[in-house]
């Protein structure tokens, strides 16, 4: 083997290897799309024609369109609490001179370590003994549901707002408080503005985790209303048509149009 | 040494960290400690929640079908882990020499997938992957016998792949950009074998990224529900769709509860082991 060959023979391996590493990451969804349009019910290869019909078609089926708005609206409120929380967190974190802060930010990301399935038995676990002890039924209802989803999108938004504190400047803060700003205006007007991309990521990461978690609404979505995932995994083996990839689809789009939207408003703005 | 306007400023910290503090000590530490109480009750279908305490349920993980169970599955994520590695390094490593928009074209590609639920993704594997699938119907457009690999452990292997792969492909871009590139260099222009300058130098910059990876996506393989069920079908055990049957078939709350600690315990032991071994290989690899 010559040297020249052999100095190319890794190269080609690794440029072949990433290509194949790139294929396998985009052949799901990419599947799901393309099957969405199918005009037949059965899958072809190759295509034969492009039809909206099982789109059309999601309108004859309520418990995918139920658990479309129940997603949105718990990704909605379940983002909108965790910023809540979040924020001022992130701020105390960062601004706070805290002692042991290591291991207040360590205990504020452990959710992302839980096994959501886990969490989920727990969850339901504590549900049930709350109703024998006390005849509180919280089975079922929204309550644990939410609190669930609040806890896995929290580190989204702390994180992310706490990455953002960190890289801007403490000093601009010192400036606006030595020029008679009080500290109320100095957040608002200083701190918070600063960590903006920060806030606007952290949120809209906590809005797309939640829309698309499966685990947790599992145990604790059951009955007459269940987030999207769990209505498209029931449907999965019902449907033998593009209906579900047709749904499918839809959650792509809405993760596509969240993450176009964090990256347009974390810029918009966020420079004087 | 503390002034009263640090103390001000501290006390007000632990006021905004209060909410946050509470919901995750109520959602995380109450569930927990449910499961803690509910597995040291006697065991068995439609248990009711009373009685104990006993480690009969811990018990019962050592027997049928628990330990066959999980052998099954520790074996499913080693294999998931290997098949990453080998897929993550090449594209890490054109990843971090990318510049400019291509690297943030093949960046979002990396990400995308993580943006989009696990069952969304599970589902367009089993269009792919069955017998009247892309994959068996392009083989039988092409004239050769249809294949499905629905229902088979190989199914499950490659979703649970594709689940995971941004993870590792994200951690070893992290260390490779990191490493200086020079050091590769260096060992060529010293007369290394382009593979000998591959193990002992640019496979040991990667390594930490490499275990944080892969400690990542054990966890990941462990915890995995909807991959293993919609792809494996009957022929897949994994041990939280044994945990899920537990509970909604045989109603038997302390086995479920017992497992499910295992479970916990050997995510969080090797969360924290291979972030450790990361985080003090980095320091020695890259100085601290």
């Amino acid at each position: 083997m010559s040297d020249r060959t052999s100095r190319r023979l890794p190269r080609l391996a690794l440029g072949l290897g990433a290509a194949a590493a790139f294929a396998v990451l985009l052949a799901s969804p990419l599947a799901v799309i393309l099957y969405s349009f199918s005009p037949t019910a059965a899958l072809e290869v190759p295509p034969t024609g492009f039809s909206l019909r099982w789109y059309a078609g999601l309108a004859g089926h309520p418990r995918l369109l139920d658990g479309l708005w129940t997603s949105l609206a718990l990704a909605a409120v379940a983002s909108g609490a965790a910023a809540l929380v979040g924020v001022p967190a992130a701020l105390a974190l960062a601004r706070g001179s805290l002692r042991g802060r290591e291991a207040l930010v360590a205990v504020l990301l452990s959710p992302l370590a839980l096994p959501g399935l886990v969490l989920g038995v727990g969850l339901l676990t504590a549900a049930s003994l709350t109703a024998r002890t006390t005849g509180l039924q919280l089975a079922g209802t929204a309550a644990p549901l939410l609190l669930a989803h609040l806890l896995i999108t929290i580190p989204w938004v702390t994180r992310n707002v706490l990455a953002s504190l960190e890289s801007s400047d403490p000093l601009l803060e010192e400036q606006a408080r030595s020029l008679g700003a009080s500290p109320l205006a100095t957040l608002f007007l200083v701190t918070l503005p600063g960590a903006r991309p920060g806030i606007v990521a952290g949120v809209i990461s906590a809005f797309v985790i939640s829309f698309g978690n499966f685990a947790l609404s599992l145990l604790l979505a059951s009955g007459r209303t269940v987030t999207l995932p769990v209505a498209i995994f029931e449907a999965v083996d019902r449907f033998q048509d593009p209906t579900v990839a047709a749904i499918s689809t839809v959650t792509i789009a809405v993760t596509g149009i969240a993450a176009v939207a964090a990256e347009r408003l974390s810029r918009a703005g966020s420079t004087p | 040494m503390d002034s009263p306007g640090d103390r001000r400023r501290r006390r007000a910290a632990a006021l905004l960290l209060l909410p946050a503090l509470a919901v995750v000590g109520v959602a995380a530490a109450i569930p927990v400690g449910v499961l803690v109480r509910v597995s040291l009750i006697p065991p068995g279908p439609l248990a009711p929640l009373e009685g104990g305490p006993t480690l009969a349920a811990f018990r019962g993980l050592l027997a049928a079908p628990w330990a066959e169970v999980a052998g099954g599955t520790a074996g499913l994520a080693l294999a998931t882990t290997a098949l990453t590695v080998v897929l993550a390094f090449p594209a890490a490593w054109v990843l971090s020499r990318a510049t400019g928009s291509i690297r943030s074209v093949l960046t979002l590609l990396v990400v995308a997938p993580l943006l989009m639920s696990v069952v969304v993704r599970a589902y367009g594997w089993t269009l792919i992957l069955g017998a009247r699938g892309f994959l068996g119907e392009s083989l039988a457009a092409v004239g050769l016998p249809r294949v499905g690999l629905l229902h088979t452990g190989a199914g499950v292997l490659i979703a649970l792949t594709e689940a995971f792969l941004p993870f590792m492909i994200l951690a070893l871009t992290a260390s490779l950009d990191r490493s200086d590139r020079s050091l590769v260099d260096a060992a060529r222009g010293l007369g290394a074998s382009p593979a000998s300058a591959f193990l002992r130098v640019t496979l040991p910059l990667a390594l930490p990224g490499l275990v944080a990876g892969a400690g990542f996506v054990l966890v990941g393989c462990l915890s995995a529900y909807a991959t293993p069920a919609l792809l494996g079908g009957s022929a897949t055990r994994t041990l939280v769709l044994e945990i899920y049957e537990r509970i909604t078939i045989h109603f038997d709350w302390p086995a479920a509860a017992a497992a499910s600690l295992v479970l916990l315990a050997a995510a969080t032991a090797l969360l924290t082991a291979t972030a450790g071994f990361s985080r003090r290989r980095s320091a020695t690899v890259f100085g601290g």
